[in-house]
């Protein structure tokens, strides 16, 4: 049947598209005035006008009935009921005329009709409000207190092809030991969050985070096309960062501000032009308490959390700024200003929110500046270049130098040292006083120093030349460094700098990462398929340079240990378990032989299982093959014959039995 | 003991192959040359001039007749003893692969896909004791995608191809029709290889792993997870190992460093999954991983054109217990 078979189907055809015409029953246009003066049917026409003029005096209000209740002496009651064109201004007159002085002793009480029927029917038994149940946000922190993790194992995840895997390095075993296994978990890449907590997916509506024991979804941050993403120092909020072509500045959907616990978005920002954009585009000050970003130039906006306000509702105004950095654990920044004909360069450390200027330092002529803090806080020290005018006019030399800034010594005192050649890389010591810097000219001889700071002065320890190096990977506790060639031929060093002598070198091949395990006692070293399409995958190493063991796996993504949350121990409490280490040693290594023996039986009924599971499919194959031997012979394979045949090796034995000399021809 | 190296190809080894009493070696190449080998000494016996690059090869129960698959796209047939070509038969394109049934009465031939054409798997019939030609007895339906090997499943029941789209496709003689599709690799699977009495096989793959199924469940019972592509492997038939070789193809490495590691030939345990060892020597990707039926030799062929004759030492088999096939008979 189509529409146009004829007129009549047409129409009733069409009546089923229209929507069935509703009567409004109810009284949602009328309001009740109260309290109206008691007048005589006289009056009625004079009042009524009143009325009308009163309540129809709001934009777009039209009265389009009136009516005065009257009782038997056709005398008004005190009310009226009043009926609107529209529902919109009867409510509105509910809330806007409402207590309008009509005169001394008359207040027109306005209330809308259908209320008096919702009051009269409200029900006035208690109903004691439900209880919510409570239920508790699992310890995201529980992996801490597995039995491995006590053991002083940790964590990582690993991803290769479309799979994801979280591991336990349970070194001994030789391989690694997986938690938990999961197909197509995020559709680019994982990452930890700063202290380990969670593990963040991206998909292309946004990102999820997973974590607690079963490693369930913790949280859902919508946020389309979203790319990066950064959390806050311990983890309180974090940053997503989407592409958009077009933003809206009224509702900006680029980067935006999240509370990881709640899930609620705090703000949302504009990304900078994209020969701009760096990331982190928000750096974070310690404890989680401020975000700012640059304005080139013109200052440092800087955000307070948790109500993403303007601090003090106006940018932190820094003529001429280039670069700054919070100091990674007090609440203070450090900016540089390059040199502004005829200004020098400044370097100031400035104290938030109170603005009081730790430390000032100018430098004559600088161009840019990088900071490098030591993780503790403790130092700052600045990467200064600038060009030097040489000999002719023309000539130009760029130099480098650094300032050192002592931030926890009071009044900050600051010095200066230089580094010949090129710097390649910088690095602080975690937890301590040691820098590493690879410098040099040639990408095939590059220098590796070591400068100490010491209570005077920055003194050099130790130098390590003609080396093939050219990223710095320091241990997370400390002392120990692993100097990479990473993206070429991937030389390894690793390097004590206590003792200020090298552990030995390897090699992983096209090498492009390294990770160093929470504690310090491994690192690993993988290729990225992202880079790489040969041989991808990892190899661990102990820290001192032998190969735990080493993984191969086609389209092998990426590796990242699990963060640790920071220390809660005091030095001083560290210092007490380093003098006792014989004592827990001990206990260690006894709890290490009683896994390992436990491991190890598992590991062999493990194995005599799978053999005897594979016997069993060989034998129940071989007997039936035995039985089908007459079938073969009819096919005239000769498989079968060979069990029958009987061999015999024939070996030619040559033995020289006499010579004899026969005289042919005289 | 050390490897006999035979050097006469200057291409690719496409193929090494044993005959059933393992004491002749057949060696297709690139070169369109197949060369004959006796096994123990490495001393060569002749070679067999093909019009084309020789991508395949087969030899009968009794050692009488090799045939030979090539990308001139000729199937032939030889006599192995005088070398005389005895039939040809053409396609339209490439042959890539070829083998004789169990009690050599048939002959497939795999061609390729390409110029239009669809790969398929031709089916012919061969009387080796009078006509001694080929004649086409039927074709399968084609799987849309290249087939890289196609083999006969026991009792020549079944035929099964490796397929280019990671796919094992498994095709019943009788009814001549696709009956089953295995999809577990999700790259080209490059080689089938049957265990002894073909109880059981072994799939490789350009994924880097190499599976292990039962035949008549084809049930996955192993994975043998690489890292590198697998183009090649070699079951022991009395002891649980197996071969794995392969590599990535040259145009794909790029460093100019070349990890001699990278083309060894690796021993993994056939039933715990793990790697027992390996053997470095070529310098190329392996390509052909054979054994003989008395597990004692094996040999391989390599993208630099070396075929490598392994004895194994009396150490080896005194290393692991033999697979046993038949239960002791319980008293």
């Amino acid at each position: 049947m189509t529409i146009f078979d004829s007129d009549e189907e047409l129409v009733t055809t069409l009546s089923d598209f229209e929507p069935p015409v509703q009567i409004d029953s109810s009284f949602s246009k009328f309001i009740v005035v109260d309290n109206i003066p008691v007048a005589p049917e006289a009056k009625h026409e004079k009042l009524k006008s009143i009325l009308v003029k009163i309540y129809s005096n709001r934009p777009g209000a039209e009265v389009v009935g009136i009516h005065l209740a009257l009782d038997a002496q056709r005398n008004t009651k005190g009310f009226a009921f009043i009926e609107y064109s529209k529902k919109e201004s009867a409510i509105d007159a509910a809330t806007s005329l409402n207590n309008y002085p009509l005169d001394k002793s008359h207040t027109l009480k306005v209330n809308l009709l259908d209320d008096f029927s919702k009051f009269a029917n409200f029900d006035e038994s208690y109903k004691p409000p439900t209880r919510e149940e409570f239920k508790p946000k699992p310890n995201y922190n529980q992996w801490l207190s597995d039995s491995k993790a006590l053991k002083g194992y940790d964590q990582f995840v690993t991803r290769y092809g479309e799979y994801t895997d979280i591991c336990w390095n349970e070194m001994y075993v030789g391989k690694p030991m997986v938690e938990k296994s999961s197909v197509s978990l995020t559709s680019s890449y994982v990452q930890w969050s700063n202290t380990g907590s969670y593990l963040v997916t991206f998909h292309p509506d946004g990102i999820a985070l997973y974590g607690g024991k079963d490693w369930i979804q913790v949280n859902l941050f919508e946020h389309r096309g979203v790319q990066l993403v950064d959390f806050s120092p311990e983890d309180k909020y974090l940053i997503t960062f989407a592409p958009i072509a077009s933003d809206n500045p009224n509702a900006p959907k680029s980067i935006v501000v999240w509370d990881v616990r709640s899930g609620k978005k705090l703000r949302s920002f504009m990304a900078p032009p994209k020969e701009h954009f760096t990331w982190p585009a928000f750096h974070w000050s310690a404890k989680d308490k401020f975000i700012a970003r640059i304005e080139q130039e013109k200052g440092i906006h800087i955000y307070e959390t948790p109500s993403m306000n303007l601090l003090e509702d106006k940018i932190y105004e820094v003529k001429g700024i280039k670069d700054f950095s919070w100091s990674p654990t007090d609440l203070s920044l450090a900016y540089f200003v390059p040199a502004n004909d005829p200004l020098p360069a400044k370097i100031c450390l400035v104290e938030m929110p109170s603005k009081k200027l730790l430390a000032e330092k100018s430098i004559w002529g600088a161009t840019d500046a990088r900071f490098h803090w030591q993780n503790e806080g403790a130092y700052l020290c600045v990467k200064t270049d600038k060009v030097i005018a040489g000999k002719t006019k023309k000539e130009k030399i760029p130099t480098t130098s650094f300032e050192l800034f002592r931030t926890h010594e009071p009044n900050v005192p600051i010095e200066s040292f230089e580094i010949q050649y090129a710097i390649k890389a910088f690095s602080w010591e975690p937890r301590g006083k040691r820098i590493c810097i690879i410098h040099g000219e040639f990408k095939m001889n590059m220098f590796v120093s070591f400068l100490e700071v010491q209570k005077s002065s920055v003194k050099l320890v130790s130098k390590l030349e003609n080396r093939k190096l050219n990223t710095i990977f320091w241990s997370p506790r400390g002392t120990l460094v692993l100097l990479a060639n990473l993206g070429d031929t991937g030389e390894l060093e690793f390097y004590n700098t206590q003792d200020c002598e090298s552990y030995g070198t390897q090699e992983h091949l096209q090498c492009t990462g390294v990770d160093w395990n929470p504690s310090g006692r491994y690192v690993t070293t993988f290729v990225s398929h992202w880079k790489v399409q040969t041989d991808t995958g990892f190899n661990i190493w102990s820290f001192n340079g032998d190969l735990v063991y080493s993984v191969l796996k086609d389209r092998f993504f990426q590796f990242n240990w699990r963060p640790r949350p920071k220390f809660m121990l005091t030095n001083k409490e560290i210092n007490q378990i380093k003098q006792n280490i014989k004592k827990y040693q001990e206990k260690f290594d006894k709890q290490d032989e009683d896994d390992n023996k436990a491991i190890q039986h598992i590991e062999q009924t493990r194995l005599d299982n799978l053999m005897k599971e594979f016997l069993s499919f060989l034998q129940k194959g071989e007997q039936e093959y035995q039985a089908l031997e007459p079938t073969r012979k009819q096919l005239g394979s000769y498989e079968d014959i060979d069990t029958n045949d009987v061999y015999e090796s024939v070996e030619t034995i040559e033995e020289l039995i006499d010579i004899k000399t026969i005289v042919l021809k005289k | 003991m050390r490897p006999i190296s035979l050097r006469l190809h200057e291409r690719p080894i496409t193929q090494v192959l044993f005959n059933r009493e393992g004491d002749l070696l057949f060696v297709a190449a690139k070169d369109k040359l197949v060369s004959l080998w006796y096994t123990t000494s490495g001393e060569r016996i002749g070679s067999y001039q093909c019009g084309g690059v020789v991508y395949s090869i087969d030899v009968s129960q009794d050692s009488k007749f090799l045939i030979t698959a090539s990308a001139d796209a000729r199937a032939k047939v030889w006599d192995v003893q005088s070398g005389r070509e005895l039939d040809s038969t053409d396609f339209e394109v490439s042959a890539r692969s070829i083998e004789f049934s169990q009690g050599d009465k048939q002959i497939l031939v795999v061609t390729d896909q390409v110029m239009g054409c669809q790969a398929k798997i031709h089916v012919f019939n061969f009387d080796k004791d009078e006509v001694r030609k080929l004649s086409l007895s039927y074709t399968l339906p084609s799987p849309q995608c290249k087939i890289t090997q196609a083999t006969w499943g026991p009792l020549n029941k079944t035929i099964f191809a490796s397929c280019e789209d990671g796919a094992v496709r498994i095709y019943c003689t009788e009814k001549r029709e696709l009956i089953k599709t295995i999809l577990d690799h999700n790259k080209l699977v490059t080689r089938i290889e049957w265990t002894k009495h073909r109880i059981m096989f072994m799939t490789c793959s350009k994924d880097g792993t190499a599976k292990l199924y039962d035949t008549k469940t084809l049930k996955l019972l192993r994975t043998f997870d690489t890292g590198r592509p697998i183009n090649a492997a070699g079951i022991s038939p009395t002891k649980p190992h197996v071969i794995l070789g392969g590599g990535q193809s040259a145009e794909s490495v790029t460093t100019t460093k070349v990890d001699a590691s990278q083309f060894k030939v690796r021993f993994f345990h056939i039933v715990y999954g793990e790697e027992l060892g390996g053997l470095i020597g070529h310098i190329g990707p392996v390509h052909s991983i054979s054994f003989t039926p008395d597990g004692k030799t094996f040999a391989t062929g390599g993208e630099e054109g070396l075929v490598q004759v392994n004895h194994l030492d009396e150490s080896y088999f005194e290393f692991d217990d033999d697979l046993i096939y038949n239960p002791p008979v319980q008293h």
